[in-house]
């Protein structure tokens, strides 16, 4: 008896299994490999002279307005700054001499003209600094005038020339030193071409300004943090000034992830 | 007397599992052309702003049939369920994370993925433009429906689902899928994956 009600139940069992929901199914996988970009496009000349043949261009300075425009986007948050270099044979964060003129004058003559006698302005303030701590955290302030010293738009050098990044106290064209967060010291990922074009974060032209003054000591040069100053007489001695010739620097920027 | 009222009970339960599961088609089958992987490799500015589409990488060819019983209830699912993950820790919502390039951005939701699925006859239920994936893993995309209701091949309308296959029926019982991802720029850089499940069910 119990064998029948066994078997009974098995047979229940495969009816039932037998007429199970008919079923296929077919599974595709989708990957997605987002690449990080950072994009910098810069419009500029490869070379920018700066020729000093009058004298008003010794006391009034030479400006070259939006001489470098530059255009970022990028997939990742980002910083950018501006690093003066040399070559350095006449000395670690000072221009290249290429050549003197006559004997190069006399007496306080030097040809130990420092790279941050370069002053940059950018159309566009930094808008993503509030970590920044230094007293100028961008090249926004309008050039000062000659008769007001600043180091306010004194480009960033290291002085060692080794290429060491700008801190906190120094100057960022966008973005700053660290990694906190998105408008304390990175600039979220986009680009100029959807981000409101000539306004937004991420465009920025750059205007350049030399100014040897009379005597020539370049009184806007200043230390990277912009408190120490750096003209020739600070640096040298009373009577200092530049030997007239021809002198040669890079103006290089960089575009990093903030990491 | 025992016996005979196992033997009774046996048969009305039989008689209820048979009803319930019923089979009302003879057969389904649902095949699949295409790469088992699709990939979308974001390595330019255009592509992540404009994104990319794959038009026509996946195709469904769906086969139900009921010669044999001839059974007018013969009816047929077509859904599409998304798996975000083999490993617990990530998110319902997001994809499943394989590899990461940054620190900085945010993971990508699930629907991200947009998918469009045509035929001639246009008979899948969600239109036939491109629609997000489901946030929700396990929330079937319903593209041809349970109604209740047989609408037989060659109708050419929505949702038909009735006995038929695409040799005879080829513009209802064929699927073109399309991909489209645009990521934007606020993701965070990475090798991300999802799985889709395409099921083919006899609708009981």
């Amino acid at each position: 008896m119990k064998k029948s009600i066994l078997t009974l139940a098995v047979l229940a069992g495969m009816v039932t299994a037998a007429f199970a929901q008919l079923k296929d199914e077919k599974d595709v996988t989708i990957t997605m490999d987002l690449q990080p970009i950072l994009q910098l496009n810069m419009s500029t000349p490869n070379q920018l002279d700066f020729v000093f043949d009058d004298i008003n261009k010794y006391y009034g300075g030479i400006t070259k307005y939006a001489a470098t425009v530059l255009k970022v986007s990028s997939t990742v948050n980002w910083d950018l700054y501006a690093i003066g270099i040399s070559n350095g044979n006449v000395g670690a964060g000072f221009w290249d001499q290429q050549i003197k003129y006559g004997t190069g004058g006399s007496g306080g003559a030097t040809n130990k003209l420092p790279l941050s006698l370069v002053e940059l302005r950018q159309g566009q303030a930094n808008n993503n600094a509030t970590a920044a701590t230094g007293t100028y955290k961008d090249y926004s302030a309008v050039f000062p005038p000659v008769a007001s010293p600043s180091g306010s738009n004194s480009l960033y050098v290291d002085p060692a020339n080794t290429g060491t990044p700008p801190t906190t106290k120094d100057k960022y064209i966008a973005g700053h030193a660290g990694t906190t967060a998105t408008g304390a010291d990175a600039v979220a990922g986009g680009s100029y071409l959807t981000a409101g074009g000539l306004t937004s974060d991420y465009y920025y032209s750059i205007d350049y300004r030399i100014l040897p003054g009379l005597p020539a000591i370049f009184p806007m040069a200043y230390s990277a943090d912009g408190a120490t100053k750096q003209d020739l007489v600070t640096a040298n001695a009373v009577g200092s000034y530049a030997q007239p010739g021809v002198y040669t620097m890079n103006v290089q920027y960089l575009l990093l992830e903030d990491q | 007397m025992k016996a005979k009222k196992l033997l009774f009970l046996f048969i009305c339960l039989s008689f209820i599992n048979f009803t319930q599961a019923q089979q009302f088609c003879d057969k389904v089958m649902l095949m699949l052309s295409s790469a088992g992987n699709i990939d979308f490799t974001f390595d330019t500015f255009g592509k992540y702003v404009g994104g990319i589409t794959q038009n026509g990488v996946s195709q469904l060819k769906v086969s139900v049939d009921n010669s044999l019983t001839n059974n007018p209830d013969c009816r047929w699912n077509l859904v599409i369920y998304i798996d975000n993950s083999s490993n617990p820790l990530t998110p319902t919502d997001e994809w499943e994370t394989i590899k990461t390039h940054t620190a900085s951005g945010a993971t990508p939701k699930i629907n991200a993925l947009q998918i469009r699925v045509r035929n001639r006859c246009n008979t899948p239920i969600v239109g036939t433009s491109f629609f997000n994936a489901n946030v929700i893993p396990g929330q079937p995309i319903i593209l041809i429906s349970n109604t209740g209701v047989t609408i037989p091949a060659g109708s050419c309308v929505s949702n038909v689902n009735g006995p038929g296959n695409y040799l005879s029926h080829y513009d209802e019982y064929t699927f073109d899928i399309d991909y489209r991802i645009a990521p934007g720029l606020s993701l965070k850089s990475g090798i991300y994956q999802l799985r889709l499940k395409y099921l083919l069910t006899e609708a009981l």
